[in-house]
């Protein structure tokens, strides 16, 4: 299992030292829930042991600009994996707008704007509609820049 | 990423493994070492001209291992001397993969007041996801022998556990019958069955992914208590003993001349014959014990046993011993027994006789043992005193 992803990620790393100046680099973590003595709760990324039906899947995807100049206009699209479904609120980045599509990238917009169809009925959007997450960053990448983004999914 | 910050969290903390885990539901999860990839793209303009890359991951969905065993009837109410009671139990496979299990069915040695042992029990196998009651004549239904039986993730199969119901079974007696069924995944050395919940188990999932106890020790058992709550009196053990007279003989001398007579007379050799019957059950301990009448005497060593176990006796054709000697005739099917004390049980044929001071032999005792159903005989004899 371990070895699987390992193999997966130098596999993509490769690939990206060969291309261009902007890389992008994709890592998944196994999300579990901490319970803290005083009751509190916190979900902690650690590397994937086991990966079941309803465990969380975290997603970490980071744009490092290794180029000289600043790169702008920076989207990062993903759609959510088959078999999996989008944890409400868990799209994360730095300085990013975080936009959804319920209709495989056709559209994108924010949660409360999204809709769909059921029984014949046009209603609010729930996250398991949710077919891809969309960061848009607010400011260009400077050189030597990086900026990560993160969301989580559990597996049905 | 975080790692380092939550490090210290961890020393004083909790983790909680996913919620599905620990419950024993039918787990509707993706199948074991289905393929979840994800494809990241990012796009953006550098000096003004449109870029993009991508990066993929792939992980595969590790194997849980969960098995689910209930009873059809937590209590099932039965008369004594019911055949083929079939005990409905259903083994659900509530992983995500197809998995093997191997079946166990036993008696709660603490609740066993039919009794029941465990060569009483039959198991069978229904593998349709359709199945019905218990019919041993349906396909697909088979006596269970031991094997590992493969169950595809949230399907089940359907276990029978067959008895007869013990005739002699007294009313409100219980029996509480157990079955169990046990995951066979093991890899290097590694089994199912002897790991605690939560184990993980490399490479022993569905292509090569984890696998995880979900099951305690990879197990499941649910159980049924019988309850005789209809007592059937024609089929619980009925003893009977009859005693006849056979025949007697005797001897009137006068002149010289001999003359055999059927007449009970003093003198007379009495031949008995004492049937016992064993009916519906086996009976334990049987013994058979014949008071001598005041006016009469034992001949010595003249008990004569048969044993016909699942068969009867008819009633033997009288033969006339010799007199005066009245030595014991030999009967057929009859065997001599002696009259020196000794137990059955130790080699002896449980035979003996009780005697007065004078030597007067008083009864008679001929200690059978634990006789099946059938019908057993002795015959002895005595003389009218003169």
């Amino acid at each position: 299992m371990l070895k699987k992803i390992t193999l997966a990620l130098s596999l993509s790393l490769m690939s990206l030292a060969a291309s261009a100046e902007v890389t992008l680099t994709n890592t998944v973590f196994e999300v579990v829930t901490i319970i803290s003595e005083d009751g509190s709760k916190q979900n902690h990324w650690q590397q994937p042991d086991k990966l079941l039906p309803g465990e969380r899947v975290g997603y970490q995807i980071e744009v490092n600009n290794k180029g000289k100049e600043p790169a702008a206009d920076i989207v990062i699209a993903n759609p959510i994996p088959e078999h999996t479904i989008y944890v409400q609120d868990s799209a994360k980045g730095l300085n990013t707008s975080i936009e959804f599509s319920v209709d495989n990238g056709k559209t994108f917009a924010q949660p409360a704007e999204l809709f769909v169809e059921k029984d014949g009925k046009r209603v609010q959007a729930a996250s398991e509609d949710f077919t891809q997450v969309r960061w848009k960053l607010n400011t260009p990448l400077a050189a030597g820049a990086s900026s990560t983004v993160q969301y989580i999914v559990k597996i049905k | 990423m975080k790692k380092n910050k939550l490090s210290s969290i961890l020393t004083t903390s909790l983790i909680v493994g996913s919620a599905l885990i620990g419950s024993n539901a039918f787990a509707v999860g993706t199948d074991a070492g289905t393929a979840i990839s994800n494809t990241a793209t990012v796009s953006f303009t550098r000096g003004g001209s449109p870029d993009s890359e991508e990066a993929s991951i792939s992980f595969n969905v590790d194997e849980i291992i969960n098995v689910n065993v209930t009873a059809a009837n937590a209590s099932s109410n039965i008369t004594n001397g019911d055949q083929n009671v079939a005990i409905t139990y259903t083994v659900t496979n509530t992983g995500n993969g197809p998995e093997l299990f191997k079946l166990f069915d036993s008696i709660n040695s603490a609740n066993n007041g039919l009794p029941l042992s465990a060569s009483d029990l039959t198991v069978y196998v229904n593998t349709s996801q359709t199945p019905g009651a218990f019919n041993p004549n349906t396909p697909g239904q088979i006596a269970y022998a031991g094997e590992s039986i493969s169950i595809n993730n949230d399907e089940f199969i359907t276990v029978y556990i067959v008895t007869d119901v013990p005739n002699g079974s007294a009313k409100d007696t219980k029996t509480e019958l157990l079955l169990a069924a046990v995951s066979q995944t093991e890899a290097n050395g590694v089994k199912a069955s002897e790991s605690s919940f939560g184990t993980v188990i490399p490479t022993a999932g569905e292509g090569s992914t984890s696998a995880i106890i979900a099951a305690e020790q990879g197990r499941n058992d649910a159980s049924t208590e019988l309850t005789v709550t209809t007592f059937d009196p024609s089929k619980s053990l009925v003893v009977t003993i009859n005693k006849t007279i056979l025949g007697s003989t005797a001897l009137i001398s006068n002149a010289g001349t001999d003359v055999l007579t059927d007449q009970k007379i003093p003198g007379s050799v009495v031949t008995y014959f004492i049937k016992v019957s064993v009916e519906n059950d086996g009976a334990t301990a049987l013994s058979i014990s014949d008071i001598i009448p005041t006016d009469m005497t034992y001949i010595a060593n003249s008990m004569r046993v048969q044993n016909a176990a699942g068969s009867t006796i008819n009633t033997p054709t009288y033969i006339a011993p010799t007199l005066p000697a009245a030595t014991p005739i030999t009967y057929s099917n009859f065997a001599a027994l002696t009259d020196a004390a000794d137990a059955a049980a130790v080699g002896g044929d449980g035979a003996s006789t009780s005697s007065n001071a004078a030597g007067r032999v008083l009864s008679i005792t001929a200690n059978l043992g634990n006789l099946a159903i059938g019908e057993y005989a002795i015959l002895l004899d005595a003389t009218i005193n003169n």
